[in-house]
């Protein structure tokens, strides 16, 4: 496993809805057992962006945004940045970075839980593109004066 | 699966209690520096890496940010840097100018503490404060303390610090208001050594 894909879970669990998160822990037989490094904290982040993702980086604005850090108890430790002050969330989706990291899980939880969260944004994604698209104006350059 | 994927040394949590913990922290931290030279207890239940005390540990959290660079003289000691740095946010500074606090172990020969800022005539508050594991403390006998927030003398003997510390104390003295302030710390009691305090044999 390298960097890029616990990045790439990572986001997954970041944008899951709490409920969805929530579903998949109650349907764990085994509950593992964990104890936070850092519990679920809510803070201010900047966001900064780049006009066409070329030009220079301004700040955007603030958002709102919980982190958490905790260790299961066989030592692996998973972390949690998602939007928003939902604890819980930041909890849970620490908690299943954990379970990714470990390989008695990592199968199980890549197959019933990122894979189908993922599919669900990126249709959801879609349909935004779609409906957004629909309300484009294009604008057109008047030739005056002549 | 990659080995690397566990945290190397797994980090340690911080505060039991964020709020109370860190503002007992810092009132023993104010006692000590208003009281200096007297045996100021810290207890905090809390585990920390080797080789911090509780109490430096707790002090740690307490003061450092990310705009207050630390020097720590360990070399390679990821155990404690990262988790300062999981914590606290703390830049972790490579030279001793540029710290606005220190952690000192004493276990090898203390670094030249003049090195460290002691801030300009006219911002004596820019400078550095240093924070130093000692062996423990004997109150009533050894040097004697003198200065604002003692009302006679205060005689204490540290134990562990090397003679070469109280050379510095002289000329750091003598620099006021410029010179760094000291936290002497042992596993639950501090000791505060503010710039002010005159130390005689």
């Amino acid at each position: 496993m390298d960097q890029k894909t616990r990045q790439e879970w990572m986001g997954v669990l970041a944008k899951a809805k709490v409920e969805e998160l929530e579903e998949i822990w109650n349907l764990l037989k085994v509950k593992p057992t964990y104890s936070f490094v850092r519990p679920p904290e809510t803070g201010v982040m900047m966001i900064r962006g780049r006009t066409g993702g070329t030009g220079l980086p301004f700040h955007l604005g603030e958002v709102t945004v919980t982190r958490c850090t905790l260790q299961v108890k066989e030592g692996f430790q998973g972390m949690a940045y998602v939007l928003g002050r939902d604890h819980r969330h930041a909890e849970l989706a620490a908690l299943f970075d954990a379970l990714l990291q470990d390989p008695s899980h990592h199968l199980f939880l890549m197959e019933f839980v990122i894979r189908r969260i993922r599919r669900k944004i990126q249709k959801k994604k879609a349909v935004d593109a779609k409906k957004t698209a629909s309300t484009r104006v294009e604008f057109f350059t008047m030739v005056r004066g002549e | 699966m990659a080995k690397s994927t566990v945290h190397a040394m797994p980090l340690l949590p911080g505060f039991a209690d964020p709020i109370l913990d860190s503002q007992y922290t810092f009132r023993q931290v104010l006692n000590a520096m208003a009281h200096p030279a007297r045996l100021i207890p810290l207890e905090i239940k809390m585990e920390v890496p080797v080789p911090l005390y509780r109490s430096t540990g707790a002090i740690c959290l307490m003061l450092l940010d990310y705009e207050t660079p630390l020097w720590v003289d360990l070399d390679g000691r990821e155990e404690v840097t990262g988790w300062l740095r999981f914590h606290c946010g703390c830049p972790i500074t490579p030279f001793p100018s540029s710290a606005r606090f220190a952690l000192l172990f004493m276990e090898k020969d203390l670094p030249f503490l003049s090195q460290f800022h002691s801030g300009e005539d006219e911002s004596p508050e820019q400078s550095a404060t240093l924070i130093i594991q000692v062996g423990g403390f004997t109150a009533g006998i050894g040097r004697s303390f003198r200065g604002p927030g003692v009302e006679t003398v205060n005689r204490l003997t540290i134990h562990g610090l090397s003679e070469k510390f109280w050379k510095f104390w002289e000329w750091n003295h003598r620099q006021y208001p410029r010179g760094v302030d000291v936290l002497f710390t042992s596993e639950s009691t501090i000791v505060g050594l503010p710039r002010t305090i005159e130390v005689m044999e």
